[in-house]
């Protein structure tokens, strides 16, 4: 190819710059030890043994593997899901949360520090109370979220995604080293030093008032609190990524297992079942709810996500708003988020794109949108779907075309808000 | 394979024990930047054959970011030193130019 | 408090050199200015041992404190004392900038015990184990496998590897496979 490119010989082209290693060696010295059971680490939680001999179907989720739902004897996995779903949502559901991120920042500019990382305030959060929080690259893209706590005056816990426990434990010590290296700030990852539960749905706290040790009455949402549930040591986070009223409990790892055994025996007579990470997906987007991964794919900045009320205009600075301020980010011909309702009621293919009228300079169908998430909603009894489209918000309730993998077949769905269920919020703030 | 000294805890690393986190002394951009200012910073990279100044993270060691002076066509690691400063120091500077006379780099030479 | 138990509550598998899980161990992260005499004395007050230098670990039966990198050390001590040692941390440390965190739960504590420990090792790591550079006294993060990992020799045979806890049994069925290989004959 060189040698035609260059209209010379072949012998005239020359040899290439030699990189090591210059012997060869075989492909079982590269593997080495990886290889049958340990050709990779699977991370397991306190609980994952329990999940294996309880009918989980798992999924990866980076190295770990997580129940995407438990199917009983005589159930498809999608049966599975909608009972679960439909349980948390009438009665008790319990999700093992353990792989999320935890994050103890601590220190004199802890605050001043978490100010920087994400897009809105979190060195004025109070002592006892919970912030849902955003962080962008200095690219301006959303990298993560979570629901940051403030332990003490110095001291505050991040929550990160699954995936992002690693990733921004190391992006803060990237900043904290290289950038701001004389700021008085210390980070360690605590992830795994605690096994965390979700328990979710309108009888979680008759549940937890039953193991007892902790009055929850005196827990208002979006706030947290230490002490003793059922005799496990614990920390009560009153928090809802599922639109149910919900206490995400945190016990040291090596009591996961029996806390998590107690609450299915203690909760028996309510109804508790364990859900999944696929009936976690489906109520948080009933709810509207963002999963970075999934709204989020490394080009999509909060704004798209409708999410402006977390970028503080207070603060002078912080990862990403210089990006933000960039001509075509700020910018109202942004694909943004809407939530989208087909008109038959089936589900929209995860993926597909809105398409528009002309094609490009490659002669490719020109597009105006795609889906972000999409699930069949047992609890609305019909497909859901959130996506990014063209201006989307300005274009609540038109109708547009998306493809499916079969060419001659199209779906049309309505731009809707992409809060589907209980949008006044009256169902966690009991 | 790779071997950096890490100038933080002491140890010879291996390449596998690193971390590699591209280009050394950047200089931050934030809100009041120019545009030409943050595409610097964000999206200009030099792209040398021959002296590097890189960031590395022992990140299965101690966990702490260095950076290095290298020689991309040869691998020669001419040293590495603390993160935290915004230019090379001299005598990293001496031994490149003992080897490498007329190098330049960036700002720097 | 519920009966805590560890990642393998004990798991060992006997060979010709055997890798058994040490069960629950207290650990903890302290972070700070580690040439702070007040630090200094609360790790000597809560370990007895003498606080260890660069790349070193400070043994003692069941308890000791090992150099994690230049502003963080792990102070091991019994799981059942945790709880008072970080109240004796916070006590000596109060008004100084330093973050101490229960970090017992997180991580598994396994052996590798027998003849030819130091190539099982070896084999996993790019650390360099020759007896000339590590022995007993020496600590060292790096790799094993695919997983970060610590570990220290606690006598010419034996070797103690912290690993986190998701990935213990990972870390234990690398470990068997590695013995089960046998020696190398390097060392």
């Amino acid at each position: 190819m060189l040698s035609n490119a260059l209209n010379t010989a072949i012998p005239n082209v020359g040899t290439t710059t030699f990189r090591p290693p210059y012997t060869p060696i075989s492909m079982a010295a590269i593997a080495g030890a990886a290889r049958d059971g340990v050709f990779q680490p699977l991370r397991k939680t306190p609980m994952s043994d329990w999940h294996n001999a309880n009918g989980a179907d798992n999924e990866p989720v980076g190295q770990w593997r997580r129940p995407f739902a438990y199917v009983r004897a005589g159930e498809t996995v999608h049966d599975a899901v909608n009972r679960e779903v439909t349980n948390a949502r009438s009665n008790i559901g319990l999700l093992d949360a353990s792989t999320l991120g935890k994050l103890i920042v601590k220190g004199p500019d802890a605050g001043k520090f978490l100010d920087m990382l994400y897009t809105n305030m979190m060195s004025n959060l109070a002592v006892g109370k919970c912030r849902y929080g955003l962080m962008c690259s200095e690219n301006g893209f959303l990298m993560d979220d979570g629901v940051v706590a403030r332990i003490s005056e110095d001291t505050w816990l991040c929550h990160t995604t699954t995936g992002g426990a690693d990733r921004i434990h190391a992006w803060m010590e990237d900043w904290l080293q290289c950038e701001w290296w004389d700021w008085k700030v210390y980070v360690a990852n605590v992830t795994e030093q605690w096994a965390q539960v979700a328990v979710v749905g309108p009888k979680a706290k008759l549940l937890l008032d039953k193991l007892g040790g902790m009055d929850l009455t005196a827990l208002p949402f979006m706030q947290w609190q230490a002490g003793k549930i059922g005799g496990f040591d614990a920390r009560v986070f009153r928090i809802s990524f599922s639109g149910e009223l919900s206490y995400e409990i945190a016990v040291p790892a090596g009591q996961g297992r029996a806390f998590w055994e107690a609450l299915i025996a203690a909760g028996e007579e309510f109804g508790v079942m364990p859900y999944g990470t696929e009936a976690l997906h489906i109520m948080r987007a009933e709810k509207g709810f963002i999963m970075i991964g999934d709204e989020t794919d490394g080009t999509v900045i909060p704004q798209d996500l409708n999410l402006h009320w977390a970028l503080s205009k207070k603060k002078d600075d912080y990862l990403g708003k210089r990006a933000h301020a960039r001509s075509f980010m700020d910018n109202p011909d942004r694909w943004r988020l809407v939530g989208l309702e087909t008109l038959d009621g089936s589900v929209l293919p995860d993926g597909a794109y809105a398409i528009a009228d002309g094609s490009n300079a490659n002669g490719q169908r020109n597009t105006q949108g795609r889906v972000t998430s999409t699930y069949h909603s047992p609890t609305l009894g019909r497909g859901i779907a959130m996506g990014l489209v063209h201006r989307g918000p300005d274009r609540m309730g038109e109708v547009i075309t998306f493809n499916t993998v079969d060419d001659a077949k199209t779906v049309a769905a309505r731009i809707v808000d992409p809060v589907f269920y209980d949008k006044e919020g009256a169902k966690q703030n009991v | 394979m790779l071997t950096l000294h890490c100038p933080y805890c002491g140890t010879d690393a291996d390449e596998t024990d690193l971390h590699a986190g591209g280009q050394a002394h950047l200089k931050r951009h934030g809100p009041g930047s120019s545009d030409d200012q943050f595409e610097d910073y964000m999206f200009m990279r030099e792209n040398p054959k021959g002296v590097h100044f890189e960031r590395w993270r022992h990140v299965y060691g101690c966990g702490k970011w260095f950076l290095a002076a290298r020689c991309t066509a040869t691998l020669e690691v001419f040293g590495t030193y603390p993160a935290q400063t915004t230019e090379p120091p001299q005598d990293i500077c001496d031994k490149i130019t003992a080897k490498r006379p007329g190098w330049t780099w960036g700002d720097f030479a | 408090m519920s009966d805590a138990i560890s990642a393998l509550q004990g798991r060992s598998t006997a060979g010709e050199v055997t890798i058994r899980e040490a069960g629950l161990c207290g650990m903890i992260t302290l972070r700070g200015d580690l040439s702070n005499a007040k630090l200094r004395a609360v790790c000597k007050k809560i370990t007895g041992q003498v606080f260890p230098e660069k790349r070193k670990i400070a043994l003692g039966e069941d308890r000791g404190v090992a150099w994690m990198s230049p502003d963080e050390v792990l102070v091991m001590l019994p799981y059942a004392e945790v709880t008072d040692a970080l109240a004796q941390i916070d006590a000596a440390l109060a008004g100084q900038h330093y973050l101490a965190e229960n970090v017992s739960d997180a991580r598994a504590l396994i052996h590798v015990e027998g003849d030819f420990a130091r190539e099982i090792m070896a084999k996993l790591t790019p650390a360099d184990l020759h007896p000339d550079s590590f022995a007993a006294g020496d600590f060292r993060r790096s790799h094993l496998g695919q997983v970060a990992a610590a570990f220290w020799m606690v006598d010419a045979d034996r070797f103690a590897v912290v690993c986190f806890r998701s990935v213990a049994d990972y870390v234990h069925d690398l470990l068997v496979a590695s013995a089960k290989a046998g020696p190398v004959g390097v060392f």
